[in-house]
């Protein structure tokens, strides 16, 4: 590592922390709600580092992902000074890669959740507001969609058609995780749609469209985005299984998920190109996880917190 | 009460029902695509002459999907390329053994979170809450197959405590004929089941603190107290069988997360059970067996939310005198 | 509420609870085995056998197991001598005489007998060189028996071969490919069934071992024949266990949980496994070699050239470009060559003074630009004529050595502006796609025979196409040196034709050869008589024998 990336990195841990206490200082009634949770503000610090990490990743990374450095001397070393995380079979910089798999995992994190969020809050706000028999057939398809485990969906798929590209294999995460939401969404719809508001928009003629757009959505975004919050988690780890099998983010293309992989075949003796993905994607899920919990009571005020 | 049960039957049969049309219809679009080119989403070729042959694709819709329909039902889920033999052998071959590793990880994840749980709410707000509380955010939020990868690594392959991977010893008990060789079987499922089951103990955890902290708020406890009862009393036999109820339905979603978890968990230790037959068989692009698995995994998952809704329904009083 | 209690049930419940455990624990297991015939063997193995029937399939997995299923007529001796016949052990024949320069007559031992019961013949031999040669059955040895013209029975113990020419190694080819097939058993099977047929999954021979059972990904298992007329086997049982990967293999031997394998891959497997106390290490010469062979005729259509490993000139830049040392010190350290040729460290024309492709970069990279792959689009990708320098490279999952190099492989040719993407599937997915041609470049692994004349035109001649010769490499100037080198009866001769020969292929570049490692075999110390023979590591297995006093539990346990 360089001394600029070693800068880089400090500039990143202290841009995090910036964003944690600011968050805290202009918090509302809302966010104080939020930082009641002790586990709230690292989840949030732990955020912002791992973003910052993936959006600045050509800077703070001292190698390029691809980089094999010396197949002959430099394959297995184990963390030092130059190498802060080591360096895989291949030679390649585990902290380089590390940082540009960031961009990987939580890319398609996050695309793969906005689809599912996307869809599930139109499939819910569609069968809570009109109920009958658009509710019960798209219920119905919830339930089929929820009896399925995610990941044997997946695997038919991939099974079936030889090799999935990457845009596909998000939009493909990403419809198979909308069921949970548009329950979510659709109990607030049916609560929602019996309020004076909604009454007084149809009263003056609005179209259904419109109603649910404008005016019923806009008060369900609570439970969407806590359900944003912890689905990112899920796809998260969800992808670093595919990874792991071999039928996810394609190597050399760095996922935490493939690297895991990538290190097996060395657990013994080099156990780092394994260990610190790992770690990573758990410490990103966790901190999802602490902001998703501190989310769902922060934005309703019914819950009791115990 | 029986009608409730006839009820959710007949919707449980459709919802498989659904994931076999399902199912068909991934199949007849794979079919359906060009292939021998390889090239991106395109079919593998050797999945497509298969695909041709399976179908027919010359027969109307409505007709192939009616053989296919019959086939499911009558147990004929087509022939595996890799093995050789028909799919259902391999399935009656592997799905002992996924229920087995499930089944476990079941029982360590309600002992252990359920234990958890009550110590937590017992020890509300101090530290062993606080640190328990972190160390199960933590262990939810890994991935599974790491968690195997790491107690792998540490147990098996630096302390060799416990064997590498498969589910016997194939020397001494390729029939499970001794009481050695059900001991055996236990060694060997202690690390899979341990990991999976940890992983979902933490999140059951998480649940029964809330809902024992719920229910200790509530006035039959403030009474109980007041009259002087032991705590462990208060809360093992009084809070504990009133916070179990949300539980169940802990149980009913616990059955994907397992089945989801088994896939990985039972490729990092070689567990020969459904999930690792699915990820051997796309090696082999073999695809009857994969679509098999994902068959049966969602039966798996319908009839787990069936039980789960109706240990609810018997278990809760206040359900059952709404006349359901 | 009824008085309960509880805290002495419990404990009593305990008590009971320790004292059953304790009596399980203490069971005497059934049945124990003594003596010299004892004895459990778990070969550890990364790679899965797809079918057991001889003449159809050419994975070594395969190989090592239907080796102890069925015999050939005569197998090759330790010094693996393959002129002539004077180094050849007995096997189904006991005895044969040349009746005639080109005329060979095997005596069949009359004690030979199928695992059903019925008498080894010569109608088995004819039936079996039939199947060899079969279109229908299409397999990939057929080549190696092109020099022999006919096989006929003389009587119901006599067999005779005639040849088409005088050349040294008659013999061998002869004895060394056929696994004598049982005919009673066969006749019945359609030839263009045999590739699915049950028979190759659960085979019927007349070797020292029988098939028992064998679990799909898991486990198979072979049972020792008591009444083998050459020799009991003292090995009883013989397990092959499949694994994910040769660095589980290693765990599983150190760990005890395993007993021979045939090799580690890299060398911190064999430091790990040579370190072990209990395990004793075989170095033997390596009988294979790698390389990344490019298919030179379009993937899945064979009438037309590959639309980039067509030329000659492109191949030959790929081929120079590429760091073989290097990648050959990362995956293997000191424990491997790179082969000048198609050759493995056991071949006798093994030199490395053989002329071949140098490394040179620059060159490489002049080349490419004079051939017209230019960067057009600054992509980092060559192009020509709207058409990308990429392509894909087919790697078996179970091989990780094969892993590795794909991988290194990628990063140094897209150094050089070539897109390169790893198709990896399993092992037996991928023999079927390389056999049917339907790959851009292959990384594959060949277990050679001990001698160049039968492995070089398998793979590499004309005689070679649709059976081993994946890449469809034909030049005919080489297929006339190497069928010279095969006919000289003069050794110095031969060498130096065979020489010609492949420095002729080199030049022409079909393939990048890569590896060929040093060999280790690991077997557990209590193993007494262990001889790997080069060419097949498990050949004398029926004379590995655990002395009746190193005898551990997992020997004595009977089935």
């Amino acid at each position: 590592m360089t001394v600029g990336t070693w800068l880089a990195l400090a500039g990143a841990l202290v841009l995090a922390l910036v964003v944690g206490a600011e968050a805290r200082r202009a918090a509302g009634p809302v966010g104080r709600r939020f930082f009641r949770h002790p586990t709230a503000a690292p989840g949030l610090v732990v955020l912002a580092f791992f973003v910052t990490l993936a959006l600045a990743a050509p800077v703070i990374a001292p190698y390029p992902w691809y980089l094999q450095l010396d197949p002959v001397h430099l394959a297995n070393q184990p963390p030092s000074w130059r190498f802060p995380l080591g360096t895989d079979p291949l030679s390649r910089d585990v902290w380089s890669r590390l940082v540009f798999g960031a961009r990987f995992s939580l890319g398609i994190g996050s695309l793969a959740m906005l689809v599912a969020v996307s869809v599930g809050a139109a499939v819910g706000a569609v069968a809570g507001y009109f109920r009958r028999w658009p509710d019960a057939v798209l219920m119905r398809l919830v339930d089929v969609g929820l009896a399925i485990p995610r990941i044997f969906v997946l695997l038919v798929i991939v099974a079936l058609w030889d090799r999935v590209s990457l845009p596909v294999l998000v939009l493909l995460i990403g419809l198979t995780g909308w069921f949970g939401t548009s329950r979510l969404v659709r109990a607030e719809v049916l609560s929602l749609r019996e309020r004076e508001f909604v009454a007084a928009a149809r009263a003056l003629g609005a179209r259904p469209g419109r109603v649910i757009f404008r005016h019923v959505l806009p008060n369900t975004t609570a439970p969407i985005i806590v359900s944003a919050a912890l689905g990112i988690g899920s796809v998260m780890l969800l992808e670093a299984g595919l990874s792991y099998l071999g039928i996810g983010v394609p190597s050399p293309k760095p996922s935490w998920g493939n690297m895991i992989a990538e290190g097996q075949d060395r657990l013994a003796s080099a156990p780092w190109t394994s260990l610190f993905p790992g770690l990573a994607i758990s410490l990103v899920v966790m901190a999802l996880n602490a902001v998703g919990d501190a989310l769902r009571d922060a934005l309703d005020p019914h819950k009791e917190v115990a | 009460m029986t009608a409730w049960i006839v009820r959710r039957l007949a919707a449980s049969i459709a919802i498989v029902l659904a994931v076999v049309t399902l199912t068909f219809f991934l199949i007849h679009l794979a079919g359906g695509s060009p292939c021998g080119q390889s090239d991106a989403q395109s079919v593998a070729p050797e999945v497509c002459a298969r695909l041709r042959a399976q179908f027919g694709l010359d027969r109307p819709l409505w007709e192939q999907y009616g053989k296919y329909l019959w086939a499911v039902l009558h147990g004929e889920l087509g022939q595996s390329f890799w093995q050789r033999r028909p799919v259902i052998a391999a399935l009656q071959d592997a799905l002992p053994n996924t229920l087995l590793l499930a089944g476990t990880a079941l029982v360590i994840d309600f002992t252990l979170g359920l234990a958890l749980g009550v110590y937590q709410a017992a020890r509300a707000r101090r530290f062993g809450d606080i640190a328990l509380g972190n160390a199960a955010l933590f262990v939810n939020s890994m991935p599974t197959f790491w968690l195997g990868l790491v107690l792998l690594l540490v147990f098996a392959q630096w302390l060799h405590l416990v064997p590498v991977g498969g589910t016997h010893d194939p020397v001494l008990c390729s029939r499970l004929d001794s009481l050695q060789c059900v001991a055996d079987r236990l060694w060997h499922l202690a690390l899979p089941a341990t990991t999976l089951g940890v992983v979902g103990a933490a999140a059951t955890a998480r649940f029964q603190r809330n809902a024992m902290l719920e229910v200790l708020a509530q006035d039959f406890v403030r009474t109980a107290r007041a009259k002087g009862l032991r705590e462990r009393r208060v809360l093992l036999v009084h809070a504990l069988r009133n916070a179990l109820l949300p539980s169940i339905t802990l149980f009913g979603l616990a059955f994907p997360f397992l089945l989801t978890g088994a896939v990985l968990v039972e490729w990092v230790f070689a567990w020969p059970g459904m999930g690792w037959l699915s990820v051997m068989a796309i090696g082999q692009r073999d695809y009857p067996v994969v679509t098999a698995t994902a068959l049966v995994a969602s039966a798996m998952v319908t009839l787990g939310n069936l039980l789960a809704d109706a240990l609810y329904v018997a278990a809760d009083p206040r359900i059952r005198v709404r006349g359901a | 509420m009824p008085t309960r209690p509880p805290d002495r049930l419990i404990a009593r419940l305990w008590v009971a609870g320790v004292l059953l455990l304790a009596a399980l624990a203490s069971c005497a297991r059934r049945g124990a085995c003594t003596g010299d015939y004892c004895g459990t063997v778990v070969i550890a193995a990364a790679g899965e056998p797809d079918i057991l029937l001889p003449p159809v399939t050419e994975l070594s997995p395969s190989r090592d197991v239907y080796d102890q299923v069925f015999l050939k007529l005569a197998d090759l001796g330790m010094s693996g001598n393959t002129l002539g016949d004077e180094d050849f052990q007995p096997q189904l024949a006991e005895r044969w005489e040349w009746a005639g320069p080109v005329t060979l007559v095997f005596h069949l031992d009359p004690r030979a007998r199928w695992q059903d019961g019925r008498a080894v013949t010569a109608a088995d031999v004819v039936f079996t060189y039939d199947a060899y040669t079969d279109s229908l059955v299409n397999s990939p040895h057929r080549s190696t028996l092109r020099l022999i013209s006919a096989v006929t029975a003389r009587d119901s113990l006599t067999a005779v071969f005639r040849f088409r020419e005088r050349y040294p190694e008659m013999f061998y080819d002869a004895v060394y490919q056929m696994r004598i097939l049982p005919a009673h058993l066969l006749r019945t099977i359609p030839r263009d069934q045999w590739r699915t047929a049950p028979f190759g999954r659960a085979p019927v021979g007349d070797g020292p071992y029988r098939f028992a059972a064998w679990k799909a990904g898991e486990s198979l298992e072979l049972v020792a024949d008591s009444t083998f007329y050459l020799g009991r086997p003292h090995i009883r049982r013989v397990i092959f266990r499949f694994v994910p990967n040769l660095q589980v293999v290693t765990t599983q031997l150190v760990a005890g949980e395993a007993d021979v394998t045939e090799q580690l891959g890299s060398p911190d497997n064999v430091k790990r496994a040579c370190g072990a106390p209990q395990l004793a290490c075989y170095p033997y010469k390596g009988a294979a070699y790698g390389y990344l062979g490019f298919n030179l005729t379009a993937p899945g259509d064979s009438t037309k050239p590959h639309p980039l490993f067509g030329d000659r000139e492109l191949r030959r830049a790929l081929a120079m470009a590429v760091d073989r040392g290097a990648m050959l010190r990362n995956v293997f350290g000191d424990f491997a060559k790179v082969p000048p040729g198609p050759l493995s460290q056991l071949t006798w024309i093994w030199d490395p003074e053989t002329r071949g492709l140098p490394h040179d970069s620059a060159q490489a990279a002049r080349l490419l630009t004079r051939l017209g792959w230019i960067d057009s689009d600054s992509d980092g990708v060559r192009d020509r004529a709207g058409q990308k320098l990429a392509f894909r490279i087919l790697v078996p999952t179970t091989s990780a050595i094969r892993r590795q190099y794909g991988r290194l492989l990628q990063e140094q040719f897209r150094t050089f502006g070539a897109d390169v993407q790893l198709d990896e599937v399993d092992l037996g997915l991928f023999s079927e796609r390389a056999r049917t041609g339907r790959f851009d470049a292959v990384l594959y692994t060949w277990n050679t025979d001990p001698t160049p004349a039968s492995s070089i035109p398998q793979t590499w001649t004309q005689a070679g196409l649709g059976r081993s010769n994946h890449g469809r490499y034909v030049n005919a100037a080489f297929d006339r040196l190497v069928d010279r080198a095969v006919a000289t009866m003069n050794r110095g001769e031969a060498r130096r034709l065979w020489r010609s020969a492949i420095e002729l292929l080199n030049q022409d570049a079909p393939a990048i050869f890569l590896f060929a490692p040093d060999a280790v075999a690991v077997a557990h110390r209590r193993i007494a008589n262990v001889t790997v023979r080069p060419d097949s590591w498990l050949a004398l297995l029926r004379t590995w024998r655990i002395p009746g006093d190193r005898l551990t539990d997992r020997d004595r346990a009977e089935r």
